[in-house]
This record gives structure tokens, C-alpha cells and sequence, in this order.
């Protein structure tokens, strides 16, 4: 009599539960969503380019190819790490997509039960670079997971308990991505030194400069970064002179 | 047994009602996109891409399409450029200071007058000035900048605008014969006196050549050594000690000394100049505030990177580097980027 419940319980749970769609129309979905999206940043661009409100001619601009952010991300994710406790979340692989003003990142990987490894489902988590900040000259942005979709599963059943527990833990999986840095030196001040050389004597003083990120373009497949940029005034610096 | 069907029946009631609030809550996903929808949409982000490319073509931005193609490329406006090239240079210029110390300059001759028949030498002087210090000071005006041939020419105004020296002027003085020595005789007097420096203009020529260097666009220096001449004017305390002198000797000396023009002969003496070089060293190379690194710290892993530069081009708006990066194999962490 309980093996029959049991049994009546589990074939409610399968007629509740959805099977997980195939990974084709995964795809086929979240690239209508990119797309779509894709589509509607670019008519606010063009439109503001139409109005000649994306003037760059004083701005440093620092372009990046998807092909280095590619290497940057392979070479930077974690190796794995536990979510809530129960799924072990292995990140393979990472794609960056800059295209249409959108900086998307795709990453691919596997989530496996701590307690049995063997069972595990692969996902797909569809990331977006945020804002970017220069702090200390290092030009940086964190990476926001919006969207993720399983792929495939191991055991059909584990794909709802995946979904709820890494749903329910994005904000714990954003963490643990290591933000986007672009291999950029951007120097707060360039400094001269004083000198004294026979009757010359040259006061040392520095020239400062303020940067600070003025728009991202991500278009044909590079990350545009563009920079505000000012140098000065030239500030003399107090100390004398070092002897000859 | 109809017990059993009651629990059944009832069970089966719950599992429907399960179901149906999953469907109601989680309603079945639209049909999946078709490959001609998908397409479609691309086309039209296509589309809208070369709009944009067009746009910003229409509205000067035609320079990030001119960038040097490579993994990653820095572009450095014009403008900002010639700012930093300008006020470093200038503030290299700003109060730098020349002092010459212990300068000797030294005169001497002989004053002979007409006597009955012929010219007689009353006597011998010797005039020794002996700068102890004297300073001017450089002040950089506006300079004018071209870029042209991967070069930025720069064309400098520099002022030698001010200064004042201290100097010890000794004048000796040797009658001859004894006429004058009875009526003047012997002179030896110092006295301390200023001067000013005169100001002059000068003209700084040459440029920056660009280069990239590793993971850095760097100005470097190519301009001449500038020569300056200090030229000196005695100060009215000057003018008042040589007075002085006069007046400190026989009555029967100023004809004698008047004769040597101790004015005169000061003026002379420190306004032929002294030589000062401003040298071409001076110039270091400037460094563009925007480089490539050639490492990051990323959560605890040291990314390296080999560094190859492909370009440095010059362009209207920007000036442009662009390197390949090449990932080296992760090292262990330790400090910070470079």
C-alpha cells in the first residue's frame, strides 16, 4: 500500500513537471531574445548617432576584441563551486558577444549534486557586462547572469531542483565570475622629476590627468570603451630640487 | 476496497489539481522561434548596424573606423595628446633657473694725456669684476604644435624674463710717473655692486617623434640644445658705488679716472653676455597615459600577456596603438599588475 502511493506520488510529480526542452530550441530561443534586445538597443543608438549625439572626437577610445576577452574569461574562471550547498557548478566555457551595443557574455558549463556526481544537468548562463568602473587606472566591470536555461540533464527529475536552486542563486554565481578588466594602463598623473644640471636648475612638478568612462560601444564584435579626458594644469610640486 | 478507492480517488483529484495550478502558473512556452524568423531577425540588426556605421561616418566619427586592427587598440584623441606635449614642456620651462656663479671678468690699461709735446702715460688701471652669483629665470610662452609624418613638431617661445646678480668690482689704479703720483697716487678699492638681467626671447624648436614601446606610446624628445646669453645690466646702486669710488679719491684723481670711464667700461665688460646652454637631455621621453598591460590579477591568478605591437598610426582625431595580446600560462600571484 505505501509502495503504491509512493508510486502515485511520483507519477504526479512527472505530470507536473515539464521536460526539459531540447538544446536546439534553448538556443534557438535565447538567440531571438539577444537578437531581439540586439535590435532594440541599436534603434536607440542610431538614433542618437542620427543626432549627432555620439561625438567621441576628445574621448580616449579603447577597443577590445571578443577574441581577447575570450582568452581573459578562459583563463580567469573559477574551477568550480558549490551553490547552496548541493550543486557543484563547473563553468567551461565562456563566449563574449559584442555586437549591436549589447556586451553579452555566454558561459557554459555543468552543475552536479555534491552528494552524487554523477548526476548533473549542463546550462547555459547568459550574462551581461555592467557598468564599468576605472578605480586605481584599471578599467573593470562586473558580470550580471539575467538569464540562464538548462540544456540537458543526467536524471530528468534533477532539472526542476537545478532550476529552483540555481535560479534562486544567481546573485551567489554573479560573485563568483571574475569581473571583466581590460589589460589597459590608464595613469592618474605623469610625473617629472626635478634636475639640476650644472647652472640649469628644473623644478620637478607633475601633470595630472582625469579620466573617467564615458560610454560603452559594443559594435562588430569589440568592446569600444570610451574615456573623458583631461590633462592638467601642471602642478609644481613643492619639494627642491635633488642635488647635482 | 472502497476505502482504498476513496483514498485513490482522492489522491488522483490532488494530482490533477497539482497539475492544473502548474500549468496555470507556469503556462506552456510559446512555440520556439523558426529558423527564417531568426534570420529575419538578423537581417534587420544588420541592417541597423550599418545605419549606425553610417551615422557616425555622417558625424566625423569616421576614426574609430580607422583604427589599427588587433586584439586590442587604444586611440588617444589628438587634442589631449598635444595638451600633455604642451604642458609638460612648458612646465619643464615654468621658473626653471640659470645661475652662473664666480664669474671673473677683468680690464686693464693704461690712460696717457697730451702733455706740451707729446702723449704721456699718467698711469695704469685694472678694473676686475668678480660675479659671485647671478640668476635669470625662464618663463615657456605659447607654444605651436603640428602633427604630420607620425611627429608632433613643437615650436616654443621662451623668455629669459628676469634675474639679478651680485658681483665684487675692484679697480686698481698705479699712477705713473711723478707728476701723477704726486696729484692722484695710488687706487685699490672693492665695492659690492648689483646688476639686472636683461631680458631676452628665444625660440625652442623640434618635436616629439612617436613610437611605440611594449605596452606603451611614448613622445620621444628631439629637439636642439638652447643656447642663451645672459646679458647684464649694472643697477643704480651700481652706477652710485662707482660714484662712490670717484668720489673717495684725491681731487686730483678724477681727471685720471675719468679718463679710465669706469661706466663705460663696467657696462662694457658684463653686457657682453655669458653663455648658457639649456641642453637637449633635458628633454625625457613622455609616456601617453593609456598603455597596454602586460599583466592582471584576476581573484588570485596572474594573467601575462605577450605583448606585440602591430601599429602606431596617426590619424586626424586620434592617434592610435594597436597590439596582439598572446596569453602566457598563469603564474602564481604575487603584486600588482603592471
Amino acid at each position: 500500500m505505501p509502495r503504491a502511493l509512493s508510486l502515485l506520488a511520483a507519477l504526479a510529480l512527472l505530470a507536473a513537471c515539464r521536460r526539459p526542452e531540447p538544446p536546439e530550441v534553448v538556443r534557438a530561443r535565447t538567440q531571438k531574445a539577444f537578437l531581439e534586445t540586439q535590435i532594440g538597443e541599436l534603434e536607440g543608438l542610431v538614433a542618437r548617432a542620427e543626432r549627432g549625439e555620439l561625438q567621441t572626437a576628445n574621448q580616449i577610445a579603447i577597443g577590445i576584441d571578443e577574441k581577447v576577452v575570450t582568452d581573459l574569461l578562459a583563463a580567469s574562471l573559477p574551477p568550480e563551486f558549490v551553490v547552496a550547498g548541493r550543486l557543484r557548478l563547473r563553468l567551461e566555457t565562456a563566449r563574449p558577444l559584442f555586437r549591436g551595443n549589447q556586451a553579452a557574455l555566454g558561459f557554459r558549463g555543468r552543475a552536479s549534486s555534491v552528494t552524487a556526481p554523477a548526476v548533473f544537468v549542463s546550462l547555459e548562463l547568459a550574462g551581461l557586462v555592467d557598468e564599468f568602473v576605472l578605480r586605481d587606472g584599471k578599467l573593470s566591470a562586473r558580470v550580471k547572469v539575467p538569464h540562464f536555461a538548462l540544456l540537458d540533464t543526467s536524471v530528468t527529475a534533477l532539472a526542476p531542483l537545478a532550476n529552483e536552486i540555481i535560479r534562486n542563486n544567481l546573485p551567489l554565481i554573479e560573485e563568483q565570475i571574475p569581473p571583466l578588466e581590460i589589460p589597459v594602463r590608464l595613469d592618474e598623473a605623469l610625473r617629472i622629476e626635478g634636475a639640476k644640471m650644472g647652472p640649469l636648475t628644473v623644478h620637478p612638478g607633475s601633470l595630472p590627468f582625469k579620466i573617467a568612462v564615458a560610454r560603452v560601444m559594443p559594435v562588430n564584435q569589440r568592446l569600444w570603451i570610451l574615456l573623458d579626458a583631461t590633462a592638467g594644469p601642471w602642478v609644481p610640486a613643492g619639494a627642491s630640487p635633488p642635488p647635482s | 476496497m472502497k476505502r482504498l478507492l476513496l483514498v485513490a480517488g482522492g489522491l488522483a483529484a490532488l494530482v490533477a489539481l497539482g497539475a492544473w495550478q502548474y500549468r496555470r502558473r507556469f503556462p506552456p512556452p510559446e512555440p520556439p522561434p523558426t529558423a527564417a524568423e531568426l534570420q529575419e531577425l538578423q537581417a534587420k540588426a544588420d541592417a541597423l548596424g550599418e545605419r549606425l556605421r553610417a551615422a557616425l561616418v555622417a558625424h566625423g566619427e569616421k576614426n574609430l573606423a580607422q583604427a589599427p586592427r588587433a586584439g586590442v587598440m587604444i586611440g588617444v584623441p589628438v587634442g589631449f595628446t598635444s595638451a600633455i606635449a604642451e604642458q609638460v614642456v612648458t612646465g619643464l620651462f615654468r621658473d626653471m633657473t640659470l645661475t652662473l656663479h664666480n664669474l671673473k671678468v677683468h680690464k686693464e690699461g693704461e690712460v696717457r694725456v697730451k702733455m706740451v709735446l707729446k702723449k704721456k702715460r699718467i698711469g695704469v688701471f685694472v678694473l676686475d669684476v668678480l660675479i659671485h652669483e647671478v640668476k635669470g629665470i625662464l618663463r615657456p610662452g605659447r607654444p605651436v604644435l603640428r602633427f604630420g609624418d607620425n611627429r608632433l613638431g613643437f615650436d616654443l617661445p621662451v623668455s629669459l624674463a628676469e634675474g639679478q646678480g651680485r658681483a665684487s668690482l675692484r679697480l686698481r689704479w698705479d699712477s705713473k710717473g711723478l707728476a701723477a703720483n704726486t696729484v692722484c697716487g695710488d687706487v685699490d678699492v672693492t665695492k659690492e655692486v648689483t646688476g639686472e638681467v636683461i631680458p631676452q626671447d628665444y625660440r625652442l624648436t623640434g618635436g616629439f617623434r612617436i613610437a611605440a614601446e611594449g605596452d606603451s606610446v611614448l613622445l620621444k624628445p628631439d629637439f636642439a640644445d638652447l643656447a642663451v646669453r645672459i646679458f647684464i645690466k649694472p643697477t643704480d646702486q651700481a652706477w652710485k658705488a662707482v660714484d662712490e669710488v670717484m668720489e673717495g679719491t684725491r681731487a686730483g684723481c678724477e681727471m685720471a679716472l675719468g679718463k679710465v670711464d669706469i661706466k663705460a667700461r663696467l657696462g662694457e665688460i658684463v653686457g657682453r653676455g655669458f653663455n648658457v646652454k639649456v641642453p637637449k637631455k633635458l628633454h625625457k621621453p613622455i609616456r601617453l597615459p593609456a598603455g597596454i598591460r602586460q599583466s592582471l590579477d584576476v581573484q588570485g591568478i596572474r594573467l601575462a600577456f605577450q605583448v606585440t605591437p602591430t601599429a602606431v598610426v596617426l590619424t586626424e582625431e586620434r592617434l592610435w596603438y594597436g597590439a596582439d595580446l598572446a596569453l602566457e600560462k598563469p603564474a602564481a600571484p604575487g603584486g600588482g599588475g603592471r
